[in-house]
């Protein structure tokens, strides 16, 4: 009867696989796809703490949030970074989050501090906005547009790459800008417009940009929503590092969204205080140094200074966004749906 | 006490085990936690979940269900267009390149949809070598986006494999004395084929079809890249509510009523099987390259299928090689680096590391569970046989959302395994075990009863019987069924993503991490890990055929 016994030693082998309870405590750190940081600071972290960092990712942002709330009660992690200010409402509600002020909010501008619980800390926050082909726009004598209504233009026409809000962030951001800057009544008569002028709808960040933007893949669309970070990461990532970056944000006011990112202590952790050391280091100027290169997103702290590739490529969104959480939270749906409905059927 | 009886105690204590261990690991690893997302939407209709109404009063559920069908259907006759002469050319003629042939086409089936995707765009999009190729063109360059028309192309390439694996394998094991015979009695070749080849294939063909278009019902990534955002099917409308609207009752639903319809094609299909199933002496080998004639036909064939096949991987390395506008090997020297930009964009060389040790254990348990389940199935005579069959294929057709969605809501009591890797592991053996079963079955059922009712008779006990009658008869299918299952692993994506912890990211997340940053080297660095993941695949059907090679020859050797 070998092959019974070569079965009972298969299922006693699989049983050893099942994690060793080991003698570090761990510190679960839950996030969403685009999280990553620097290996030697996490080093850092657990040498200074005699801990060991989990990391866990869902893919995108949405998706890692629902996990959590799914989770509720026994949660998979002890620390979630990522709930950001357009699911900033809905996180508050299910309430999976406990309390933490820290002690380096003092450092981060008020209009960051959206939940005056502190149930949800400012980590960074990123704009999300058009960004244009500098040599493409050069090479045709034309003048990138400089305010949403511009697209509309006929000498825009069949220029624009947007995003899904249904299934990108970026594009939920483009969505909501547009709903901030013409409001409740015009929003959707500006997408019908764009419609007319040809715009290009895609379900992701990846595919509007390695897909179709010019000046990344050759592709026919010169505007595509984006970060106001990506000609930085342009400039970062290229093999001979150019002067100027080949691409530029439009970031005046009122063509763009900033999203917020928050972290928050999950609730039913065993480890509370070590979570909360977590929040207050990756606050501190250290990590929050090392956030633009590694996320593409501005620190929310304040004191960090920026690295030379942003400051050199980077211009900021100007003005703030005039959507509150609530009001996000409550109309999201309904917005989504009927953008859905105005643009894609 | 006569010996007979314990005979008799021993083989159903046998056979009890050969039931358990595919049901408990699917009941804890696959039914609950689904039945747990189930759950989910059956306490939204209960309660009238104001998305479930606007949802379902909408209409929108039936547009999307019909096109859901449509592109399956679609998809599935293309594939069969497109492969059968190719799965032709493999079985029944001699040519050089034969086995090159049969590693390229079988590539993209385990190639991640992200991958595929992507490799289709550098090849037709607006920006790809076709759109290159054509710019002089009086009525403009020549391109494809957002298409049923590409879907449908996609699809053809992705499932290949699947008919020309099926329908080829079985087509070689036809016995040449039942052709001889029907020729010898003047029959022409098209009747000979229509009359008596046709039929004999009738059960894989049906059987791949069945195949395709279940993964066409609910393919995922293909529809998502290359249909554009417009499109809708069920499976893209799971994912969109389920993570992205926060509709988790309407998602849950969707998911169940998707179940529904996978287990009935699949249980029909199994009748239908039964129905075709032509009594076939099954020689246990493929024909040997010799006694295949030589035949012009059949090399123009592999040629032009071979042509297609390679077209969007070489558009994939082409697109590896190009840093921007630059031509350059910049993403290969990266690959070999330990990657700088954060810890989760782990090295291209430590990912490949966890692919393949992610694969062999899950090649390892979807083979243990899927030879039980097959054997299981092969003995068992009652009733619920067909039921039960289709049960185990399940896993097949089960999108990652609802599957992933439900680990996380089940699996923490008794021991916490969400976030472990034993999840990865499970999720991937699931994928693996109906590929299994779809390999191990009719090898099974094509082992002549007559042989195991001699050896019976001669004194040998059921295990005996089994070692050493059937068990070297099925060794290339338990080898085939190893090599699918390794595969299908190396390119698991959607579950993968759910449950995998970053520091143990497998390839194809990987790719799809490399793809979701901005700078051109990352793109690059994508395709060339997407290249090397197709080198991976390429060398393991390679090495499984030569170790499978090994075997047939050995196990003859034995019987001789």
């Amino acid at each position: 009867m070998g092959f019974y016994k070569i079965i009972s030693v298969f299922l006693l082998a699989c049983l050893t696989v099942f994690p060793a309870r080991a003698a570090e405590p761990v510190l679960r750190v839950m996030s969403h796809d685009s999280f990553t940081m620097d290996a030697a600071q996490v080093r850092a972290f657990e040498e200074a703490h005699g801990v060991k960092v989990r990391f866990l990712k869902a893919s995108g942002t949405g998706a890692a949030l629902n996990q959590a709330i799914l989770s509720r009660g026994k949660p998979m992690a002890d620390v979630f970074y990522g709930v950001d200010n357009t699911f900033m409402g809905r996180a508050l509600d299910a309430d999976i989050f406990l309390p933490h002020a820290s002690f380096h909010l003092k450092d981060v501008p008020d209009d960051l501090k959206l939940d005056p619980s502190f149930r949800l800390t400012p980590m960074a926050y990123g704009d999300i906005c058009i960004n244009y082909d500098r040599a493409w726009f050069a090479e045709k004598g034309l003048t990138p547009p400089s305010s949403l209504k511009d697209l509309l233009k006929p000498e825009y026409e069949g220029l624009l790459v947007v995003q899904n809000p249904a299934t990108s962030s970026p594009g939920l951001g483009f969505l909501l800008a547009t709903v901030d800057t013409f409001g409740e009544e015009g929003w959707s008569d500006f997408w019908r417009g764009l419609r007319k002028n040809g715009v290009r709808v895609v379900s992701s960040w990846k595919e509007g940009y390695w897909g179709h933007f010019t000046a990344a893949s050759r592709g026919r669309y010169p505007l595509v929503v984006s970060y106001a970070a990506s000609p930085a990461a342009e400039v970062h990532f290229a093999e001979k590092k150019p002067d100027k970056s080949p691409t530029a944000a439009i970031t005046a006011e009122g063509t763009g969204f900033r999203q917020v990112e928050f972290a928050g202590i999950l609730k039913g952790t065993k480890v509370p205080d070590l979570a909360a050391l977590w929040l207050d280091w990756m606050l501190d100027i250290p990590v929050q140094e090392g956030i633009p290169l590694s996320m593409f997103m501005f620190p929310a702290n304040e004191k960090a200074r920026l690295p030379e590739v942003f400051q050199l490529h980077v211009t900021k969104l100007e003005g703030g966004t005039g959507l509150s959480a609530e009001r996000m939270d409550a109309m999201r749906e309904a917005w989504m749906d009927e953008w859905t409905r105005v643009v894609l059927r | 006490m006569d010996p007979g009886g314990v005979a008799v105690r021993q083989a159903f204590r046998a056979d009890v085990l050969l039931f358990l261990i595919p049901a408990v690991f699917l009941a804890c690893f696959y039914f609950y936690p689904l039945l747990r997302m189930a759950g989910l939407g059956l306490s939204g209709i209960g309660s009238g979940d104001p998305g479930l109404v606007r949802f379902f009063g909408s209409g929108d559920f039936f547009r999307i269900l019909g096109f859901t069908f449509w592109q399956a259907l679609l998809s599935t006759l293309f594939t069969l267009v497109l492969a059968l002469p190719g799965a032709w050319a493999w079985a029944r003629c001699r040519f050089t390149g034969r086995r090159f042939f049969a590693l390229l086409v079988s590539l993209p089936f385990v190639m991640p949809a992200v991958v595929v995707a992507a490799a289709f765009l550098s090849l037709m999009g607006p920006s790809g070598l076709l759109a290159d190729a054509t710019r002089s063109l009086e009525r403009g360059p020549l391109y494809l986006e957002d298409s049923l028309f590409l879907v449908v192309l996609a699809h053809g390439f992705f499932n290949y494999a699947v008919v020309f694996r099926i329908v080829g394998g079985f087509w070689a094991r036809l016995p040449e004395s039942v052709l001889e015979a029907a020729r010898m009695m003047g029959a022409g070749k098209v009747r000979c084929f229509f009359h008596i080849i046709l039929p004999l294939l009738m059960p894989a063909i049906l059987s791949a079809s069945l195949l395709v278009f279940l993964f066409c019902f609910s393919s995922f990534g293909v529809i998502l890249m290359l249909g554009g955002p417009a499109m809708g099917t069920l499976e893209t409308e799971i994912y969109r509510r389920a993570l992205h609207l926060f509709q988790l009752p309407v998602a849950a639903l969707l998911a169940t009523i998707q179940l529904v319809l996978n287990f009935g094609v699949i249980f029909c299909q199994s009748k239908l099987e039964e129905r075709f199933r032509t009594a076939l002496a099954f020689s246990g080998r493929t024909e040997t390259k010799q006694s295949l004639p030589h035949g012009r036909a059949g090399t123009l064939v592999a040629m032009i299928s071979g042509f297609f096949m390679a077209l969007p991987l070489i558009a994939m390395v082409a697109a590896s090689l190009r840093v921007g506008d630059v031509w350059s090997l910049g993403a290969y020297t990266e690959l070999f680096r330990e990657s700088g930009d954060g810890m989760f964009l782990i090295s291209p060389s430590a990912a490949m590391g966890h692919s393949l040790l992610f694969a062999l254990s899950s090649m390892v348990v979807a083979l243990l569970t899927g030879l039980c389940a097959a054997i299981f199935i092969t003995k068992a005579r009652s009733r619920g046989r067909g039921v039960l069959e289709s049960l185990f294929m399940m896993p097949l057709a089960t999108s990652a959302v609802p599957l992933g969605l439900g680990f996380i809501l089940a699996l923490h009591w008794p021991l916490d395994l969400r976030g472990t890797p034993v999840l990865v592991i499970a999720a991937h053996s699931l994928v693996g075990f109906p590929f299994v079963m779809r390999v191990l079955l009719p090898a099974l059922r094509s082992v002549p009863r007559n042989l195991k009712e001699a050896a019976m008779t001669l004194g040998a006990s059921p295990s005996v019987t089994w070692r050493l009658v059937v068990f070297p008869l099925v060794l290339p299918a338990v080898g085939a069924a190893a090599l699918f299952a390794f595969t299908v692993s190396l390119g698991e994506f959607g579950a993968s993503m759910f449950a995998v912890r970053p520091e143990l990211a497998t390839l194809p997340v990987s790719i799809y991490r490399y793809l979701s940053q901005p700078g051109p080297l990352n793109y690059a660095r994508a395709m060339a890990m997407g290249v090397w993941l197709m080198v991976m695949t390429a060398g393991s059907f390679w090495l499984l055929s030569r170790f499978m090679g090994f075997l047939t020859v050995r196990s003859r050797q034995g019987g001789a």
